[in-house]
């Protein structure tokens, strides 16, 4: 038979408050080597009585007190040392190249967005100029109308280093809100990916009418093929979220959306460090004819390739 | 205070379960929001100071090399992941707002953060304020069973409650008292409480606990008169 709740409180409290006082000194680094196995010890009382609590006290504020108390005395104890950077460098060898073939298919169909949407903007505005007055951003067509790239502008007014991280902000935004508005059924990060392309595709042609077209490719040419491929694996990772909630095959909603975003989430995140990465191509390398345009396309080329190489290694490839 | 929600549960080596209470988006929102307010407040008297020293701010800024000024941009960045991070690990998972809040940043298994996972949360903080403001973070809060944001996930850790509970409220009952140990948790709860609760919900309260352990006329009761029998009940 179970002693009563109000001795069994009177009998084992002093213990509990030394536990206590114990684990502040320990906190505070005052913690002397004979308190060490006393502190060992009443926690292990302390371990006991919460058993006890569970089975007699169930859903008292003993029970809760003993539950916080132990689970601190357990943390100071059994404290273990994980290596969170050897995991974070497993990740980036197996965890997410294999995320990213798991959900390939999501990607592509981004990529055939994006695509879509640069078509459909670069026709649009290469037939009627002044479609460009929808797309293209004010700023940009007061520059270029003046028969200049906005990217050369923007170098002269602003140190290349600020522009980085202005560009990286910006490309970091459109990855993770495109991503993100896949909890709307994959309908917002459809729209973010096609307005997207659309932008791109009528920028380009925006600049060809002003004769600016070799201009935009060699701007585009080093930081391209790896800032589009990041972006369609963010939004590949938006859509799959979007296609769990429209389709969640035989099993519960919330289930498969959980199980996806757990995916969805690793392939976003994996992408951030290439987004920093080719920020900082876009920012420092990009602009301005510092560079040569060979050497702006061997990067774009040389980046792309060994980017996709990396995540489609047959190693990771999945079951 | 209950412990009803989700719950981070760590299997300790002596097989006994231990379940911490997890912090919703709420205590995370105000916590934040304190944190915050301090910082803003810091970052106004910093800027009075500065004003106040320099007479005329903005040729200085000018007069700057950019070299200079992306120094002054990455510190004053630095300085604010600083503040949580080092927050966190002086305070063992605790800023001046989670402590407030009494909420604090464990690891999976409970125990304390360190550095790196203090780091690695703090600098998600950016993703998570986007576009601002912390949509992302608060989404992935709600789809997450342990309320966790994208920092939590990344560095592996989550938020706790550190409830206080007085232990005191038990001394009031007999040793021999025949409640169970619930019904003695009801009672002592709500005489603990009763100084605190509002008038109305007191008499309320105390007529209908009065009535379930077997006052005779429990609706005629006044206040203390209900007080006065759920004391008296401790005793048997």
């Amino acid at each position: 038979m179970a002693e009563a709740l109000t001795t069994f409180v009177a009998r084992r409290q002093p213990e509990w408050a030394e536990l206590e006082a114990l684990l502040d000194k320990q906190r505070a680094g005052t913690l002397k080597l004979a308190e060490l196995t006393l502190l060992e010890r009443q926690y292990r009382r302390a371990a006991a009585d919460l058993a006890q609590a569970q089975a007699f006290y169930a859903g008292t504020d003993v029970q809760r007190f003993l539950n916080q108390l132990t689970g601190r005395a357990y943390g100071a104890i059994y404290r273990h040392r994980a290596n969170r950077l050897a995991s974070i460098v497993a990740f980036y060898r197996h965890g997410f190249p294999r995320v990213v073939q798991r959900s390939l298919r999501y990607t592509q169909v981004a990529m055939a967005l994006l695509a879509f949407g640069i078509v459909v903007g670069f026709t649009t505005v290469m037939i009627e100029p002044d479609g460009a007055r929808l797309l293209v951003n004010e700023d940009i067509r007061s520059v270029l109308a003046r028969g200049e790239l906005w990217t050369d502008t923007a170098l002269r007014t602003l140190e290349p280093s600020t522009l980085a991280v202005m560009i990286f902000t910006n490309n970091l935004k459109v990855t993770f809100v495109g991503f993100a508005l896949g909890i709307t059924a994959g309908f917002g990060t459809l729209l973010t990916i096609i307005f997207n392309g659309l932008h791109i595709g009528a920028i380009i042609a925006a600049c060809m009418h002003q004769g600016l077209g070799a201009g935009i490719l060699t701007f585009m040419a080093a930081h391209g093929p790896v800032e589009l491929s990041v972006i369609c694996i963010a939004g590949g990772a938006g859509l799959m979220l979007g296609h769990a909630m429209i389709e969640p095959t035989d099993r519960p909603r919330a289930e498969i959306l959980r199980e996806r975003a757990r995916d969805a989430v690793q392939q976003v995140l994996g992408c951030a460090p290439f987004l920093v990465a080719i920020g900082v191509v876009e920012g420092f390398i990009s602009p301005g004819s510092f560079f040569p345009l060979p050497v702006k396309v061997a990067i774009g080329a040389l980046t792309g390739i060994a980017f996709w190489r990396y995540l489609l290694k047959a190693e990771f490839r999945a079951t | 205070m209950t412990s009803d929600g989700p719950t981070l549960e760590v299997a300790t080596p002596e097989r006994v379960a231990v379940e911490l209470p997890i912090a919703g988006v709420g205590f995370r929102a105000m916590a934040y929001l304190i944190d915050a307010a301090l910082l803003f407040g810091v970052g106004i008297i910093v800027y009075f100071v500065f004003t106040f020293v320099v007479q005329d701010p903005l040729a200085l800024v000018q007069g700057l090399s950019s070299v200079v000024r992306v120094l002054i941009a990455v510190t004053a960045f630095t300085a604010l992941w600083a503040y949580w991070t080092v927050m966190e690990v002086l305070w063992h998972g605790q800023t001046v707002g989670k402590r407030l809040m009494r909420i604090r940043v464990v690891r999976h298994d409970g125990s304390p953060v360190t550095a790196f996972e203090s780091a690695v949360r703090n600098l998600l903080r950016i993703v998570d304020f986007l576009p601002s403001c912390y949509p992302v973070g608060v989404m992935c809060m709600l789809i997450d069973r342990q309320h966790r944001r994208l920092g939590d996930l990344a560095a592996g850790t989550v938020l706790v409650r550190d409830e206080q509970f007085d232990l005191t409220k038990y001394a009031t009952a007999s040793a021999a008292t025949t409640l169970s140990a619930q019904d003695l948790e009801l009672i002592a709860g709500f005489l603990a409480r009763f100084e605190a609760l509002d008038g109305n919900a007191r008499l309320r309260l105390g007529r209908s606990l009065a009535a379930r352990f077997g006052a005779p006329d429990a609706n005629g009761l006044d206040e203390r008169a209900a007080h006065a029998f759920l004391t008296g009940r401790l005793q048997r």
